[in-house]
């Protein structure tokens, strides 16, 4: 079921590179947004998801650390991996400790899509559930429900499996003039 | 030569919500770090009553201030605090007050009309003691600042609609 699909991903993609889109739904269901991008991994927690459309916005993590960058704001922020809320369902995609951090259930397949559902051990409680979703082996979507009702659903399509990554790829160095504060 | 219409407040606002992404940076004090909170925003309602949500570039909701007569609240994952002022809840989130109210304006392009006001140049006004810049609000970018110590800085991108 889609509980051992998504052990045997972690497993065995160690890196992935997959083009995006994601649809944000207000909690009462009337506002969608949407944009698309890129999103590179390489487990364990360094993940790379490069927002193209409607606006230049970057997310990188090194493992240690989650700097988001936003090119109309000229601001980057950083946090420690640990403490960068919201970043748990990166975590789950590009993390290396599957079932230490998530309790996973297999869901019911919906057109073609088979779900498992991984709630974060960690009482985080940002989310109200976070659910992966696969097309035979290949990662199709992953959905996370906030707290407020708040949803999220992303759509991946031509992952490439284990491609080679340069560790580059995962540091995050300040645009010149962008400015940077730490938390 | 005509004067530059303040183009673009339908192109970015609907009648009762703003959104988009903004940044606010607090400076250090001898005795705190710089602060700065990035997220997307979604402004809600009106000063008297609404509603202002800030996300993840992912879109999940990590805070929520929710205002209406007599109760004041930011809610968060850990659940939900009430405050006597909007001033009040922006200080905890912020370690400075933000003048939320007179955000719904400033948003829109224009002073608030709560509060007197003057004209800084023909692209930026002074009010509450704040400069706001609204030289790239065509695009749907307003910068406010706050030159008081510690110094205060707030950048806004509202989504095009």
């Amino acid at each position: 079921d889609a509980v051992d699909t998504l052990k045997d991903f972690v497993a065995t993609v160690k890196t992935g590179h997959a083009s995006f889109t994601q649809v944000v739904t207000s909690p009462d269901g009337k506002k969608k947004k949407s944009s698309s991008g890129t999103f590179d991994f390489a487990r364990p927690n360094q993940f790379r998801f490069e927002y193209a459309k409607p606006f230049e916005q970057l997310i990188v993590s090194d493992g240690q650390k989650v700097w988001i960058y936003d090119a109309d704001l000229n601001q980057v922020s950083s946090r420690k991996f640990s403490q960068a809320l919201g970043a748990t369902p990166a975590a789950l995609l590009a993390g290396g400790s599957l079932e230490k951090d998530f309790t996973l259930s297999a869901l019911p397949s919906q057109q073609g899509v088979d779900w498992a559902q991984a709630l974060p051990k960690a009482k985080e409680g940002t989310f109200q559930s976070v659910r992966i979703g696969f097309k035979g082996k290949d990662l199709s979507a992953l959905e996370i429900v906030d707290n407020f009702g708040q949803k999220s659903l992303l759509t991946f399509t031509q992952l490439a499996a284990n491609a080679t990554m340069p560790p580059e790829h995962f540091k995050f160095t300040v645009p010149k003039g962008a400015d940077l504060i730490e938390q | 030569c005509a004067t530059q219409q303040a183009t673009g407040p339908r192109q970015y606002s609907t009648p009762d919500s703003l959104a988009g992404r903004m940044t606010v940076k607090v400076d250090a004090t001898p005795t705190s770090q710089a602060r700065n909170v990035t997220a997307v925003f979604d402004l809600q309602g009106t000063p008297e009553q609404g509603k202002l949500d800030l996300s993840t570039p992912l879109g999940t909701v990590l805070a929520q201030a929710r205002w209406a007569p007599g109760k004041v609240a930011l809610v968060t994952s850990q659940g939900e605090t009430a405050f006597a002022t909007l001033d009040e809840l922006t200080r905890e989130v912020l370690g400075e007050s933000l003048p939320v109210a007179a955000l719904f304006d400033w948003l829109r392009g224009r002073p608030w009309p709560g509060a007197p006001s003057t004209s800084d140049g023909d692209k930026a006004f002074k009010q509450l003691g704040w400069t706001v810049s609204l030289a790239q609000f065509g695009d749907g970018l307003i910068a406010a600042s706050r030159a008081e110590a510690p110094a205060v800085s707030v950048r806004a991108k509202l989504d095009a609609q």
